[in-house]
């Protein structure tokens, strides 16, 4: 039996090679026009690669910044709770504090079976962590982080951010169905309940912002904010944000779905290897977008004053938000599922409509100050 | 065949696969996905009239969301009563669902 | 060759619909019902109605499919049962000849004239157009849905039985 696996896995090895091969032969020459007019670019102009939709949309503030991000907020979150709850955190991997923690964690992942349960359905099994990924990255593409870095400059951008938030309870529903596990599916069912409870809220929350900028889109949204951040009219709304911004995320406290102590691992627990890692990977993603979006639409996105370029500004506020995320993990205890739906329903819409109605009535007057 | 044509034949092919699924399930979920088909047929219709016909995008649009959110109440309607169905016969087979009392 | 983008959108959302109505398992049926939806949402993109792309994915994909999803992992799958050729017979028919009758009157649709240049379309003009003349039906949908969530809730709910 093991010379039977060696010789199919060498076969495969080597037709699949050959195969990549051709596949990368097909590719280049189907994108030859687009590379050669890219490579122009760059050598007659370089800084103009800087503006490029491809850069933008792989680089910065696309793929890969998102990717090092993430891995660097798993680094920070781990050492940050730690700190707070009195220990020291990873601090073996890597020359200084367990610089190099999430990388190994990468490796560790990558190299790990993936095992699928018995009765598991294979395919949705497999396509759930991808499509949580997916999904969980795609609102970046409408994030602007200074008026030239956008990578689509959508009309309706915050509306394509709520129905790209509307897709996520489908996604967790599949992959916990999928696992074959009562327990992972009950884990699912909670998971549905708090992220499809507090989406409401959330949409309601970023309704101020629309109604005094005048338009859904993100970059209209953050240029009215030149003279006065949005937070300060809508302090309640901002409030509700942050509280359903953890909700979706699933961060402590509202990190019911993922109960340590009692469902193992929530709906993820039969995933193992780079299956989890993707669930992991894309949460922290999300992180990464959702504040993003909180920064954009109540903390002036880019506006800051002259001296630093905007650039600076918009990451520095996305990483303070990232933070306050990150730590609240470490002061506060665990919600309960009935507290959790009922202050998602019962209470925060009641505050976001309470402000809605706040900004109608001020409305003239605010525009006439933000103009 | 102008371009109107076009999206009022992909409008009449959904009608008819939802209307072949009414018909020809027996199973009443089955049934309820082929509502939602006949549906999203009929918003597909306003939606050409919309860009090819006389028909101003706003108004399309106000009734294309009427539509959406009558059928997003109708479906949940009649999922309750499907799960309601399930819980006390054990079965959603249509077929076999034909007396009042079980 | 013109209409190759309507056409591609229309194969695939057939397909999809036929596979929600004729696959094994009724997930894998919900599954391709919410691709479905995303194939209309294409189309309305394409149509150039953004908004109600946006909206269709936003409420179908997002509401509705998730609660079609969440009924058919409850339930569970049905028993599998023969497949009955008297019923699958007469569903076709029906299917044809709703097809056929349409097609028959579309040689109206060839003679209509070209549209005439659209205003300018921007949310708030939707917005207003709604307000000004569907208020009160938005008012009444509203309740609609509300007193819709409430009946689905009451009703599939288990009856608490009262011990004496």
């Amino acid at each position: 039996m093991q010379e039977l696996d060696k010789d199919y896995a060498s076969s495969f090895v080597k037709y699949g090679i050959v195969a990549v091969i051709i596949l990368l032969a097909l590719v280049l020459y189907l994108i030859y026009p687009y590379l050669l007019a890219l490579l122009q670019l760059l050598f007659s102009n370089p800084s103009a690669i800087l503006n490029t939709t491809l850069f933008k949309l792989l680089i910065f503030p696309g793929l890969i910044y998102v990717s090092i991000v993430a891995l660097i907020a798993e680094w920070v979150e781990r050492k940050l709770v730690a700190r707070i709850q009195v220990r020291v955190g990873p601090f073996y991997v890597g020359g200084w504090e367990g610089l190099l923690q999430p990388i190994a964690d990468l490796f560790k992942l990558i190299t790990k079976e993936i095992i699928i349960p018995k009765h598991a359905d294979k395919n949705i099994f497999i396509l759930s962590p991808v499509l949580a990924f997916i999904v969980g990255a795609l609102p970046i593409i409408v994030i602007p982080y200074s008026p030239t870095y956008v990578i689509w400059d959508y009309q309706f951008g915050l509306l394509l951010y709520f129905a790209i938030l509307a897709f996520y309870p489908l996604v967790v529903l599949l992959a916990a169905w999928s696992s074959n596990n009562k327990y992972s599916f009950i884990g699912g069912l909670r998971a549905l309940y708090q992220q499809a409870s507090y989406e409401v809220p959330l949409f309601l929350a970023a309704l101020p912002a629309v109604m005094l900028a005048g338009s859904f889109s993100l970059t209209a949204i953050a240029s009215a904010q030149a003279k006065v951040w949005f937070i300060l009219f809508a302090p309640l709304s901002a409030i509700v944000f942050f509280a359903g911004m953890m909700a979706e995320l699933e961060r402590i406290p509202f990190d019911m779905p993922e109960a340590d102590s009692e469902l193992v691992s929530g709906w993820t627990t039969e995933y193992s290897g780079i299956a989890w890692g993707l669930f992991q990977f894309g949460a922290y993603v999300k992180l990464l977008a959702y504040s993003g979006f909180f920064v954009t639409i109540f903390l002036g996105g880019w506006q800051g004053p002259a001296i630093l370029p905007p650039l600076f500004w918009s990451l520095l506020k996305v990483s303070i938000v990232v933070l306050i995320l990150l730590s609240v993990r470490g002061f506060f205890p665990r919600i309960r599922i009935d507290q959790l739906v009922r202050a998602g329903w019962g209470r925060l819409i009641p505050i976001c409509i309470l402000n809605i109605v706040i900004i109608a009535l001020l409305q003239p007057y605010i525009v006439s100050i933000l103009r | 065949m102008n371009e109107l044509s076009v999206y009022i034949i992909a409008s009449v092919i959904f009608l008819a696969i939802g209307v072949y699924g009414i018909i020809a399930k027996r199973n009443a979920i089955r049934i309820l996905f082929a509502i939602e088909i006949v549906i999203n047929a009929a918003n597909l219709n306003i939606a050409a009239f919309a860009r090819y016909g006389s028909l101003a995008l706003s108004q399309a649009q106000a009734i294309a969301i009427f539509v959406i959110g009558i059928a997003a109440a109708e479906a949940a309607v009649g999922l309750a009563i499907i799960i309601q169905a399930f819980r006390l016969r054990g079965k959603i087979n249509v077929d076999e669902m034909n007396e009042m009392k079980e | 060759m013109d209409f190759i983008v309507p056409i591609i959108l229309i194969i695939f959302s057939s397909i999809a619909a036929i596979l929600s109505l004729e696959s094994r398992s009724l997930v894998y049926g919900a599954v391709s019902l919410a691709i479905f939806f995303l194939g209309l949402s294409l189309f309305f993109f394409y149509l150039g109605l953004t908004y109600l792309a946006i909206f269709q994915v936003a409420v179908y994909v997002g509401a509705i499919a998730v609660l079609i999803m969440f009924t058919v992992m409850v339930v569970g799958e049905g028993q599998r049962r023969k497949r009955s050729v008297p019923l699958l017979a007469m569903g076709l028919l029906g299917g044809a000849i709703i097809l056929a009758s349409f097609l028959m009157g579309i040689s109206y649709f060839f003679s209509l004239p070209n549209p005439s240049m659209q205003p300018s379309f921007t949310l708030v003009s939707l917005a207003r157009y709604v307000m000004d003349n569907y208020g009160l039906i938005l008012f009444i949908l509203a309740l609609l849905l509300t007193s819709a969530a409430y009946g689905a809730v009451a009703l599939a709910r288990r009856e608490v039985e009262e011990t004496a």
